[in-house]
Formats: C-alpha cells, structure tokens, sequence
C-alpha cells in the first residue's frame, strides 16, 4: 500500500513520462513527415480517370529515378476547381499539383506567389513551340509560365443517336453543321415525334450552360468583341465591351430561345451529367451535349445503336459554332513542395513527345503538344479522329469560361443562366448581375 | 487498513482547521488537483477543437482572404456586405424554410409512427428496423438515390404517377418553385427514423397505469394519446424537433447531392452559400461570416428551444 505522498510522486513520474513520450512522438512524426517524405517519395496529384495514364509514366519516371517513389493523390473534378487551391499552397502540398487555368484557385495561388515558376522547364521541353503560341501565351500570367498543360480537349459538340435520326427522318447535315435555330428546331421537333426527348445536357452541373454560351459567343460575337470579353478581366486591360451589351446578351438569348423552344429534355435544369448521358444511352434523348472525351464513356455503356455528331447553329444563320478548345488542365509546383527537383523532372517527362502519344492511347485525351498528332494515334477512335480532323479543317473556338477565372465565367455564369431559363430572372437582370460580378472581381483581383 | 484511515481522518482535521482559517486543506487541494487533471484533457480538446476554430471562424469573418496567403483585416465590412446581399438572404429563409420543415415534418411522422408501434400495431417489430433504415443511410446516397427517382419520365416516382395517370412528367427538381418542397420532402424521409426511435423510447417510458386509469374513466385512444402521451414525451419532442431542425439548418450534403443549391439560387441554404463563397469564388471573408451570422441564429434558436422544451416540462 502506497501513502499518499508516494503515489503523488507516481502520478508526477506517470505525468511526466507521458509527457516526455508524448514530445517524443511528436518529435518523430515531425521527423517523419519532413524526411520520410522529401528524398524517395514524389506526390502526384491525379483526377480518377487519368490514373492508368499517370501510373504508365509513374513507371517509367521510377525507372529512370532509382530509389524514388511516386504517390498519386487522387482528386475528384470538385477538389479540383475547389478545395485543392488550399492544399496547394499548405504545408502538405503536393510536389506536383493539377491546377486548370480557369478555377478560381489559380488566380488566389498566383496572387499568393503560391506556385514556382516554371520557365526551366518550359525551356527544357520546347514548351513554346510545342504548345504554338497562342495556347502558350495564354498559359503565362505576366509572361511568366506557373503552369505546364498536360493535356487537351474540345467541348460543344452534339452527339446523336442515329437510329433516332432515322426513324424521325432526319438527315444529319453533311458539313455537321445546323444551320440555323429553325433547322435545329425541326430536327428536335420530328424527333418529339417519334418519342425522342431533345439534347441532353447535365443542367445542374455548374458549367454546361457556360459551356453552350463559349461556342454561341466565339461565333456570334465581333472578332475584337469577343478578345475584349475574353482579356478585358486582366491587369493592364480596358474593358471596352460591357456584359450589357448586345455582343453578349445576344449568345444568353439564343440559349434561352433554344430552353423555350423544348430544345432540351423535360427537367433539364434538375439533371447532373450522368443523368444526362443515362437519358442519351438509354435512347430516350437523341442527342447530348459534349466533347471528344465522350466516346469511350458513351461506348463504355454499350448504347445499342450507332451515334455520330453535330454542332449547334450559331444566333446568325449560316454562321453556325464550331468546337471549342480547352487547354486548361495543367501541372503545377507549389513553392512548398517537398522535391521541386524531381516535380519538374516528373512534369518534362510527362510533356515528352512519347509519353503524350503514351496518355493520349490510354485516356482518350487529346496531346497538349503540336508535336504529337492525334491522326497517328488510332484508338483515340473514329469520332475522336472526325472531330479533330474537322477542327484542323475549321479551326477551333476559344471558351470564354475556358479562360477567365472561374469567380467571374464559369462558377458565377451558371447558376445565373440557370435563373433566366428557370424564370427568375430575365437576360437583362443576368447581363446586369455579370456586369457587376466584373467589376467587383477586377476591383479585388487584377488590377 | 488502519494507517489509511488514519491518515485520513487527521487529513480532514488539518482540512477543518484550514477551512475555518479560509485556507483549502490539502485534501481540498489534492481533490481540486485531481478534478483538475481529470479535466484536462477534456478542456483541453475543447479548446483545441471548438475555442481555436471558433475563434479563427471569428477572425476570418472580420478579414479579407482568398484562402491563400495573408489575411487583411477589414472590420465589419464582410458582416455588411453579406447581411445586404440578396443571395444570402435568399440562402437564409431557404435555410428556415428547410430546418422548420423538415423538422416539423419528421416529428409528426415520426410521432405517428411511434404512436403506431407502441400501440402494438401488427408486425411492430418489423417497422422498428424498416422505418430506422432510411436514417442508417449515408446522405450522399440519399440524395443521389431521390434525385434520380424523381426525374420526369425515367425516374421511379414519376413512373408510379404515370401508372395511376397523374402523369410522369413532373420535374419537381427542375423548378425553383418547387424543388426545395421535394429537398424538405427526402430530409423528412431521411430523418424520421431516428426521431422515430428517440420518440418510441419516450412514449415506452410513460406509466401504463396512467393509460389504464384513463381508459377506466372512458378515455379514447386518440383522447388519451393527446391528453397524456404527448405531454408526457413532450420534453423528448422539443429536444427532437430542436435537433432535427439544426441539423437540417446545416443539411449540406443532401442539398448539393440533389440541386448544387439550383436551380439558380432556389435552393441555396447558408452552408451552400458558404461553399461557394470560399471554395468556388475564393471569398473566405464573407463565407465566414455568413457560418458565423449562421452559427449564431442556430444558437439563439437552440436556447429558446431548450427554453421552452424546459419549461413546458416544469409546467407539468
């Protein structure tokens, strides 16, 4: 039996034991985490889809980097364009990062001077000509290049269901092209007559409406309307064009005509991507809104009939869209990365001629570099092949969302769109709100 | 055994001499030394994870701050801005709106329910687990599941509809006008089995013979569930309907699981509001605001909650 005073000077030794080990392993967690991690061990961030793409060149890297490691860190589309600008510039930061150039994240990282500049490899791999300039100025932020793109798409395409076509007795047009909205209107008009719902579309997905609105404004604004609409945000610019004005509004209202006009299923405004390529797959919408990514997702659900695709009219007959290019997912280094070294290493030998042709076979994603063209890659497949073969034809559109930060384009745009078709708000109250949104975020962020 | 008690007893004599000097004795000092390193560890996660957020809540509500980098210190302007600003408002009222329906809802329900069972209606043991199984469910699924249940033509409901002719081509979700009727709608699904059990448990705490002296002087069933099975739970019931309607204030997940707050700003409540604010336009300041004007409607709400759920059982 202990007296009291000996079990006081228990509980101080039991107190002060736990607290000396409880130091300790704190001590060699903090050990941990700050060595363990930085000499062996490379984290990647990486979205699911592109996970056999990236462990094909996590491959090869170890094999070149004996005794180095690489952890993939999986990101959701959400984290992306989200949360992950916070794990970016946190004590935890990967060593490379994806950052796609029009989230809000990456305006708040290089406001921050959170990112490294990547001018080195930029050097090294050729970026400049590889990228051609216009997709490599548009990369930089002050002329500088925080970012490297790894890969690349086009959006706004209409895919549709063949079988469909046929049995409303509708001929697709042979350029791809529909015409004019009254065109569009009896194609979607014959095929409500056969039991078909219009052109599906993920209404509630945040940026789909904003997609519709970059292809409407690259055909039917003025060449220098839409520079102005797609720069005016950044320092140095004058806006010239308002968001009030007809060269914008004009692209809402067709968007709007077409939501009046049934284009689009019942329920449209309610219905997330998969619930849209469900209603396509499943026959009961004969076209769907999307991009040269689709094909390997639409054929992966086994449809059942053939498809091909379209493009939608333009507000101005005879001046019909034409895809639009996104070059916006993009490799980045956080200043706190644990090997900005080997990041970089990582990031060259993702952008080599062969590992692009490599991801490109794999995902179905286009090369970010002119240097690997996709007509020599076959299993990108025939639609994939058409759609790029078309735009060498026809060129290519710039996506407004697809270049202004996320905060003014697509995050704001959509949920507002969603108002004029849902009628709670008319195109003027939109223009107006968008007006004011440029303002604020010109007066907080660039200027 | 002996020396202990002792000890003891001479510890409590010293303990009464101090005392009446105005002095703790030392078994007063070992007792508050010892309630002391008992609490602790409580006090001290506590503090680390309620005072500390809650103070850098505070902080960034009263700072401008993308999230990334330093914060500026601006006063009260987020707090102005965010109380003048249409959409927050709009986030608030659809927040009321979703806490007291589906609040009120799930406690009717879920008071029906028990009232069922504890009646002894057949197969009452069955509806104890199947009527639980809703709660059990992760809201993500939830959401997901009744999204897609009620899309027009393919989803489950509207086909049930079609079948009785009433038409299936209902797009509830798709208009502003209604969609937050079927989010307050799924949150009462979601939440009655859990109020169900917490509301059976209290209605099987009331004395039988309070319900056979009832029956002896002539009292119906619906007589006797109003005059003395609903007063007698009703402190459980205010607890229920208090808890039920601030975790539907915050129902995050079932919102963006089923409308990403759409369409447009229909069914926007704060949490929405407050995600969007800080992750999609990188305004930290007023997302923090708006979880702290948030935080504090829900606390004023708790204590009248728990006020009047104490009196009324004073009351009785």
């Amino acid at each position: 039996m202990q007296s009291p005073a000996a079990r006081r000077g228990a509980l101080r030794r039991l107190v002060a034991t736990g607290v000396a080990a409880a130091i300790a392993g704190l001590s060699l967690a903090a050990c941990s985490s700050g060595s363990g991690g930085s000499d062996h061990t490379l984290t990647v961030q990486v979205q699911a889809a592109q996970v056999p793409a990236f462990k094909n060149v996590v491959a090869k890297f170890e094999a070149q980097n004996k005794g180095v490691t690489v952890k993939l860190q999986t990101l959701t589309d959400e984290q992306k364009i989200t949360t992950n600008g916070q794990i970016m510039a946190g004590n935890n930061a990967p060593d490379v990062g994806i950052v796609p150039t029009n989230a809000q994240s990456y305006t708040d990282l290089i406001k921050a001077k959170a990112l490294l500049p990547l001018d080195d490899v930029w050097e090294k791999s050729d970026l400049e000509s590889r990228y051609g300039s216009a997709i490599a100025d548009s990369l930089k932020s002050n002329g500088t290049p925080y970012v490297v793109l790894f890969d690349k798409t086009l959006y706004n395409i209409i895919f549709y269901n063949k079988t469909a076509f046929e049995q409303a007795g509708i001929t697709a047009p042979p350029d791809r092209q529909i015409a004019s909205n009254d065109d569009l209107y009896q194609i979607v008009s014959a095929l409500k007559g056969k039991g078909y719902e219009g052109i599906a579309n993920g209404g509630n997905d945040g940026y789909r409406w904003g997609w519709m609105l970059d292809a409407q404004l690259y055909a039917n604004a003025s060449k220098s309307a839409f520079d102005d609409l797609t720069t005016s945000w950044q320092a140095g610019h004058k806006q010239k064009v308002k968001y009030t004005d007809p060269e914008f509004t004009d692209s809402v209202k067709q968007i709007k005509d077409w939501y009046d006009h049934g284009v689009f299923p019942e329920g449209v405004l309610g219905q997330s991507d998969d619930q849209a390529q469900a209603l396509f797959t499943s026959g009961k919408a004969a076209m769907i809104l999307d991009g040269a990514f689709s094909p390997p997702e639409i054929d992966k659900e086994k449809p059942g009939f053939e498809y091909d695709w379209v493009l939608m009219p333009g507000a101005t007959a005879g001046k019909p869209t034409i895809p639009t290019a996104y070059a916006g997912d993009t490799f980045a280094i956080p200043k706190k990365a644990k090997n900005p070294a080997l990041a970089k290493k990582f990031v060259e030998l993702f952008v080599s001629d062969e590992m692009q042709a490599e991801q490109a076979k794999i995902t179905g994603a286009l090369p970010a570099v002119t240097t690997v063209d996709p007509a020599t890659i076959p299993s990108l497949g025939e639609k994939v092949q058409s759609i790029v073969a078309y735009t060498k034809d026809k060129g290519s559109g710039v996506g407004w969302t697809s270049v202004l930060p996320g905060g003014l384009a697509q995050s704001f745009f959509d949920p507002q769109m969603q108002k004029v078709l849902g009628g709670q708000q008319t195109i003027a109250q939109l223009a107006q709100n968008q007006q004011q949104q440029f303002e604020t975020f010109t007066s907080q962020n660039a200027r | 055994m002996s020396a202990p008690r002792a000890v003891s007893a001479s510890g409590l004599a010293v303990e009464a001499t101090s005392r009446a000097r105005g002095r703790p004795g030392p078994l007063q000092r070992r007792t508050s030394r010892a309630v002391l390193v008992t609490l602790l560890p409580g006090i001290v996660a506590l503090v680390l994870f309620f005072g500390v957020p809650i103070v850098e809540l505070v902080r960034t509500s009263l700072s401008s701050w993308t999230g990334i980098g330093d914060e500026e210190f601006i006063g009260l302007r987020n707090f102005q801005q965010v109380l003048g600003d249409t959409a927050v408002l709009k986030a608030l009222l659809n927040s009321v709106l979703l806490g007291t329906g589906s609040a009120i809802g799930i406690c009717v329900l879920a008071t029906i329910l028990g009232a069922l069972v504890s009646a002894g209606i057949r197969g009452s043991r069955v509806y104890r687990i199947v009527w639980f199984l809703p709660g059990i469910a992760p809201p993500s699924a939830v959401a997901v599941f009744w999204s897609l249940s009620v899309q027009p033509h393919s989803g489950a409901v509207n086909a049930v509809l079609g079948a009785l002719g009433l038409g299936d081509t209902h797009a509830w979700l798709a208009q502003a006008s209604t969609a937050l009727y079927v989010v307050i709608a799924v949150a009462i699904w979601q939440g009655a089995g859990f109020a169900f059990l917490v509301i059976l448990g209290a209605m099987e705490e009331v004395p039988v013979s309070a319900y056979e002296a009832a029956a002896i002087d002539g009292a119906s069933p619906l007589r006797r569930f109003f005059s003395i099975t609903l007063p007698l739970i009703r402190p459980v019931l205010s607890m229920v309907v208090l808890l039920e309607a601030i975790w539907a204030f915050n129902g995050f997940t079932l919102v963006w699981g089923m409308t990403k707050g759409g369409p447009g700003d229909a069914t926007a409540i704060l949490p929405v509001q407050v995600y969007k604010d800080a992750f999609q336009f990188g305004n930290f300041g007023p997302a923090a605001a708006i979880a702290v004007v948030g935080g504090v409607i829900l606390l004023a709400f708790g204590f009248v909650g728990q006020w009047l759920g104490s009196r009324k059982a004073a009351d009785e």
